[in-house]
């Protein structure tokens, strides 16, 4: 206790005084704020608190956020499978001292293969109230997850990489799930559609990379957001009235030979008619040939009326592909932003199929809403240049188009062509970039 | 648009496929567009509920009147021949003229 004489407070040394008082202000801190400030370290500061004295002995354990990564171990050694079994030691260390709920769970380390030690930590997070799962397997064979996993009811986020999903014939859905990652994963067709059939909720959606399924049946009332990109053989949306980000690739060219039927509706009014409120679209890699392999309409039969961004991956020498480009630009008035990026021939077009596009193909396509356009991949060829100059003249708003060619070759000729084009926006800013 | 090189097979609802020539082709106006449209070598088109037996008549039907399009006369003989065929046959000839848009034999079948 100091006395309170004012002389011999004074004389006694300012610094020692303050660092003592700073300890315990950290230290006596409401615990839900400690809880906060420990979240925000990494999972191995957040343990290493532990040691700094008896009252931070167990004020970790409280945490409701486990994430264990690369950063989570350091060892000096290079051998993986000593990496590993430090790994491993480490996670069952913290799970046995851990007390209360854990709410998110991530396991992501690139020496952690398929081990049945995950099992067994699945397991132990089935029998509490985990809503975030994240699993990343980085290396080796697809991981099977257990059972276990199915039983955890209380998910709203499931992210996996590189994992076997074959649920028990129990299994009946994550009925509180709303965001769902699935990257090069493999399950049945029937699987799949089940489980999206099976979460009610689910508002997000990513699958990137998959095995075993091939037929996309996408019934999700709920979904607003779906990013997609791998081999499948068609995409049915049902029932997806509020879904308006979507990103789809497919990764596979389908060929120039296919049957047509006489009657059927084509897969690009199919696709668009299912998706009334669509935003934001992507379309990557063949998917736009894909749309456009039957007979592809002049406009569509109902208009994109919300859709103000389109990303098209476009091969300018199939004629299809242009022509379902043209349909959909006719169909959206309300389009902000349009980015089209050129994609090369994989062979050679034969002569026949080289067909230019008519004048009257060009017509009755005003884009009166569209303010930036964004060309990138091109050569120069008279094709390309033509849905430039198009695009130019039907865009009365525009106020900036960057072209990026796929090379240097024809550069200043492509620059001559762009200058020429006659443009509908006073306003419109024509930025060249080098490529 | 060179017209030798391109194939079209018409495949009836039964799986029976005939090979036919553009300007047969011309007269359907259902199946027109698709092949102005299409420019792959060979487009192949399914018919739906039109069986091989009908869709062979009716191409029958479509290389008469584009062969002998001048010879008046030997297309109404053909034409009466044509329609001279139980009503069943009749029924399904004039739903194939109208799926595929063949204005000529619509007409035909209606009057019968």
């Amino acid at each position: 206790m100091r006395t309170m004489d004012p002389m011999k407070h004074r004389e006694q040394p300012k610094v020692p005084c303050q660092m003592e008082t700073e300890v315990d202000i950290i230290s006596n801190l409401p615990g839900h704020i400690i809880d906060k400030v420990l979240s925000l370290l990494t999972l191995r500061d957040a343990v290493r608190t532990s040691i700094l004295s008896s009252k931070w002995r167990y004020k970790w354990v409280n945490l409701t956020s486990l994430v264990f990564d690369n950063q989570s171990v350091l060892v000096s050694s290079q051998d993986p499978t000593v990496i590993k079994n430090k790994m491993v030691k480490i996670v069952d260390h913290v799970l046995l001292l851990h007390n209360g709920v854990i709410h998110k769970f991530k396991l992501s380390h690139r020496d952690l293969q398929g081990v049945c030690d995950i099992d067994r930590w699945i397991l132990h997070l089935s029998r509490g109230v985990v809503k975030e799962f994240i699993l990343e397997i980085w290396k080796g064979q697809r991981y099977k997850l257990p059972s276990s996993l199915y039983l955890c009811d209380k998910l709203s986020h499931l992210e996996l990489f590189n994992c076997l999903v074959k649920p028990p014939s129990a299994f009946n859905g994550f009925k509180i799930l709303t965001s769902l990652d699935l990257q090069h994963i493999t399950m049945d067709q029937d699987v799949f559609e089940d489980l999206i059939y099976k979460c009610p909720l689910l508002e997000r959606l990513t699958l990137m990379n998959f095995e075993g399924f091939a037929h996309l049946k996408i019934h999700a009332p709920k979904l607003t957001f779906f990013d997609i990109g791998g081999v499948f053989e068609d995409v049915n949306f049902e029932n997806t009235f509020h879904l308006s980000t979507v990103s789809i690739g497919l990764y596979v060219n389908v060929g120039n030979d296919h049957e047509l039927c006489l009657g059927t509706t084509s897969k690009l009014v199919k696709f668009f008619s299912s998706l009334p409120s669509i935003q934001r679209l992507e379309v990557q890699s063949f998917f736009l040939k894909f749309l456009a392999v039957d007979m592809v309409p002049r406009r569509l039969p109902i208009p994109c009326m919300e859709l103000n961004y389109l990303s098209l991956r476009i091969n300018f020498n199939d004629m299809d592909e242009c022509l379902a480009a043209l349909c959909i630009l006719r169909s959206s008035p309300n389009l902000l932003e349009l980015e089209m990026l050129a994609r090369p021939d994989e062979q050679p077009v034969p002569r026949a199929a080289l067909k230019n596009l008519m004048e009257e193909d060009y017509q009755s396509c005003f884009l009166n809403q569209l303010r930036f356009i964004k060309i990138a991949g091109i050569f120069g060829v008279p094709r390309e240049l033509n849905f430039i100059n198009f695009l130019l003249a039907n865009s009365p708003i525009l106020e900036r188009m960057t072209v990026k060619p796929a090379s240097q070759d024809g550069g200043w000729d492509m620059v001559k062509e762009l200058l020429r084009f006659r443009r509908a926006s006073v306003h419109a800013e024509i930025i060249y970039l080098d490529p | 648009m060179s017209k030798s090189s391109k194939t079209i097979v018409l495949k009836s609802s039964d799986g029976q496929s005939f090979e036919i020539e553009e300007a047969v082709v011309q007269l359907m106006e259902n199946i027109k567009p698709m092949i102005q449209q299409k420019v792959v070598k060979t487009t192949i088109i399914t018919i739906p509920n039109v069986t091989g037996n009908i869709l062979s008549k009716i191409i029958d039907y479509c290389r008469k009147h584009v062969s002998h399009k001048e010879d008046e006369d030997a297309l109404i003989e053909f034409d009466t021949e044509f329609v001279n065929v139980d009503e069943a046959t009749l029924i399904s000839l004039a739903d194939a003229a109208r799926v595929l848009e063949i204005k000529c034999l619509s007409a035909l079948c209606t009057l019968v």
